[in-house]
């Protein structure tokens, strides 16, 4: 009887140590809601999984037609379809691990009223369940990229680092959505109207180039974006282009930090609230 | 003293000291959240008068300190009135919510039964659904994969386990669900009124298993308004009203208190709350008055009229009404189906169901009335256990002697004397 383990109630906060704690205890729940999340949403189609692919493959279709074929917008020296598909790709884990996320909360609702377990789960959950899908979009890359004979580089390397950059910002404004949302339900809309804005201000179907060469003064602007780095580093790990901005990527990774901090605080802050206000 | 240790030795299986939890007034339910702007305007209005400042908004006091001890092995139930905190108790145990205030312990593996079929995914199959709830409830893989075989073959749908959950009856879904939760196996189980939803048989089957763990050494919490259940099963009763703990002790004790809190006597009409469960179920009851609101008397008509509301339309409906003594033993039973002849509702309509005993032979004294919705004859869409406490007078020329009066039932009769 007395090795039972005891659970305390109390007002007090989560401390850092039993968050530590609730990620080994709960990452069977964790594996089986991002399991719950992708087997879910393919249920009754009748291509499946094969959406996963279809749906960056095209938006980077279309780009490498409008801004490819009749812009010409300067692509890096690269294939513009492997330009803006490598873009299209990493934005794609970004915009819609917070867009997924966003809503998860809410959409729960029934759930975190009847049951406890660690409220984070919930939106690392649906983060997750876009990492699924950009693995098995990557796999695309991979064959696109030697269709059109780009050859892999040290820089391969930077990958991961990259994609857990970008893992990591999604989760933290996923997870700060997501409690806002409980409450006003303003937030998910604006991260959804956001998310498009900010699609064109970031560098995911046209190069700092074009910014540098014609309006030189907005480019420092253009890398306070928590995007503009990433997704730089992410196209020249999977391409090794000579075209990329050390400066630029180190404006965007100290922005991306000090985001990640201020949203990881807005949820801890938050968490507690959300089962009462939702 | 630290927040994490408790005050006294903690040596049973449950301690909670002096546990409260409020709510800000405006809060909580989604309809009455404060709008964005409602609280930008609150917000500024406070800066520009000074005198306000700190000042804080009104509370509510959802639960206010609670203060109690449980011992393993005992199966505590826990009663009040519709809002007495009885639900906000058992969650803040359940860790779903946090306290304002006061502190929990609670001693080895807590399972929570807070609603029958949490976590179950309608597009998922009954053989992902068992899974997924089971980890949802806090079961580990490992432990699930143990104990399927036993959890399919309790709940008696192992056929269809491999459809989507939505393309099983309600019935086949809450068996199911109800069958990974009695395969949780905790120290602490807290239940709340899940047992209200289905048939009798499928009651039996949780009163059952929840027997079971109690005689295994674990604790059992349920919240119920069933008397009868509460009278027969439970040793021990915690009362609630208005947020605090008025009474603990057996059940002979308090259950006569909780009849005075629950239902005044001389009401003969009850205003109800909504369903919680209505978005789901498709029905609530509204309104119910007995006889027009005039006395109910012994030998004349009795009338129950009764106001619902649909949000989905319904079929294979029936509906019914149980008095009660006090014990909670059934005394009369008045059900709507005649078979082959279900009613159907349509969708946002309101209706008046009305039902009328030509003659009422309960003996003068105090009943408790049920009501029930049902479809199929098991799922309980909206169920009323003891709403209203009825008191059966004489009728206005009728003396009743103390004999008389003892009997549960009065039926007519003749009795005949013959010489021979």
């Amino acid at each position: 009887m007395h090795e039972l383990p005891i659970t305390i109630v109390s007002p007090e906060k989560t401390s850092l140590l039993q968050i530590g704690r609730d990620f080994l205890r709960y990452r069977d729940l964790l594996f089986l809601l991002v399991w719950r999340e992708v087997s879910v949403r393919y249920k009754q189609t009748a291509v499946g999984i094969f959406w996963v692919v279809l749906q960056p493959m095209l938006s980077a279709l279309i780009f490498a037609v409008v801004f490819g074929l009749f812009v010409k917008l300067p692509s890096e020296g690269l294939p513009y379809l492997v330009f803006a598909y490598s873009g299209t790709l990493i934005w794609g884990l970004f915009a819609q691990g917070i867009d997924r996320a966003s809503g998860s909360i809410v959409a729960d609702e029934q759930l975190i009223k009847k049951v406890y377990f660690p409220r984070w789960i919930i939106p690392l959950a649906s983060v997750g369940s876009t990492a699924i899908d950009f693995t098995i979009c990557t796999l695309l890359l991979v064959v696109m990229l030697f269709c059109y004979s780009v050859p892999p580089t040290w820089h391969l390397l930077l990958f991961l680092p990259a994609t857990i950059l970008v893992f990591l910002l999604a989760t933290a404004l996923g997870l700060a959505t997501a409690a806002l949302n409980a409450k006003y339900r303003d937030f998910r809309l604006l991260a959804t109207f956001g998310l498009q804005i900010f699609q064109f201000v970031s560098p995911v179907f046209y190069s700092y180039e074009i910014v540098q060469s014609k309006y030189p003064d907005l480019l420092c602007l253009m890398y306070l974006n928590p995007m503009a780095g990433p997704i730089e580093l992410f196209r020249l790990s999977v391409t090794g282009t000579s075209h990329f901005l050390m400066s630029g990527f180190a404006t965007s990774l100290a922005v991306d930090l000090v985001l990640i901090m201020v949203c990881v605080r807005i949820f801890y802050t938050l968490e507690d609230d959300i089962v009462d206000t939702i | 003293m630290t927040s994490s240790t408790p005050s006294k030795t903690f040596t049973g299986s449950i301690l909670v000291e002096k546990l409260s939890k409020s709510y800000p007034m405006r809060m909580g339910t989604g309809s009455a959240q404060l709008k964005f702007n409602e609280v930008v305007s609150r917000q500024l209005a406070r800066c520009f008068s000074p005198g306000q400042w700190g000042q804080k908004q009104g509370y509510f006091w959802a639960l206010q300190d609670v203060n109690f001890e449980i011992h393993p092995g005992e199966l505590i139930g826990l009663v009040g009135s519709n809002g007495s905190g009885k639900s906000t108790l058992l969650k803040l145990l359940a860790k779903v919510t946090k306290p304002t205030s006061g502190r929990a312990f609670l001693r080895g593996r807590v399972g929570s039964l807070l609603e029958v079929g949490t976590g179950f995914h309608p597009e998922l199959t009954g053989f992902e659904n068992v899974y997924l709830c089971g980890t949802i409830l806090g079961m580990s893989r490992a432990e699930i994969a143990r104990n399927f075989d036993e959890i399919v073959a309790f709940s008696e749908v192992g056929p269809f386990l491999q459809i989507p959950i939505k393309r099983l009856s309600s019935g086949m879904a809450m068996r199911l669900a109800f069958s990974v939760a009695a395969h949780l196996n905790p120290d602490i189980l807290l239940v709340d009124e899940a047992l209200s939803v289905g048939d009798a048989s499928f009651q039996k089957k949780c009163i059952a298993k929840m027997q079971a763990f109690v005689a295994s050494g674990a604790t059992v919490i349920f919240v119920t308004h069933d008397i009868g259940l509460v009278n027969k099963w439970c040793k021990r009763v915690l009362l609630l009203d208005k947020g605090r703990l008025i009474e603990d002790g057996p059940a002979s004790a308090v259950m006569p208190k909780y009849l005075e809190t629950v239902s005044p006597l001389t009401s003969y009409r009850i205003q109800f709350e909504e369903n919680p469960l209505a978005e789901k179920t498709g029905l609530s009851l509204c309104e119910l008055v007995v006889n027009s609101g005039e006395a109910v008397r012994h030998g004349l008509p009795f009338r129950v009229d009764m106001t619902v509301k649909t949000l989905l339309p319904l079929a294979r409906l029936s509906f019914g009404i149980v008095l009660s003594n006090l014990d909670g033993t059934r005394l009369v039973s008045c059900d709507s189906d005649s078979p082959g002849e279900k009613i159907s509702l349509e969708a946002n309509r309101i209706y008046s169901v009305a039902v009328t005993l030509r003659r009422l032979d309960l003996s003068p004294g105090s009943y408790l009335l049920d009501v029930a919705f049902r479809q199929d004859d098991a799922i309980a869409l909206d169920y009323r256990p003891g709403c209203l406490r009825i008191e059966v007078l004489a009728p206005e020329d009728g003396i009743y002697s103390a004999n008389q009066r003892a009997s549960g039932t009065r039926p007519v009769f003749d009795w005949t004397l013959d010489a021979k």
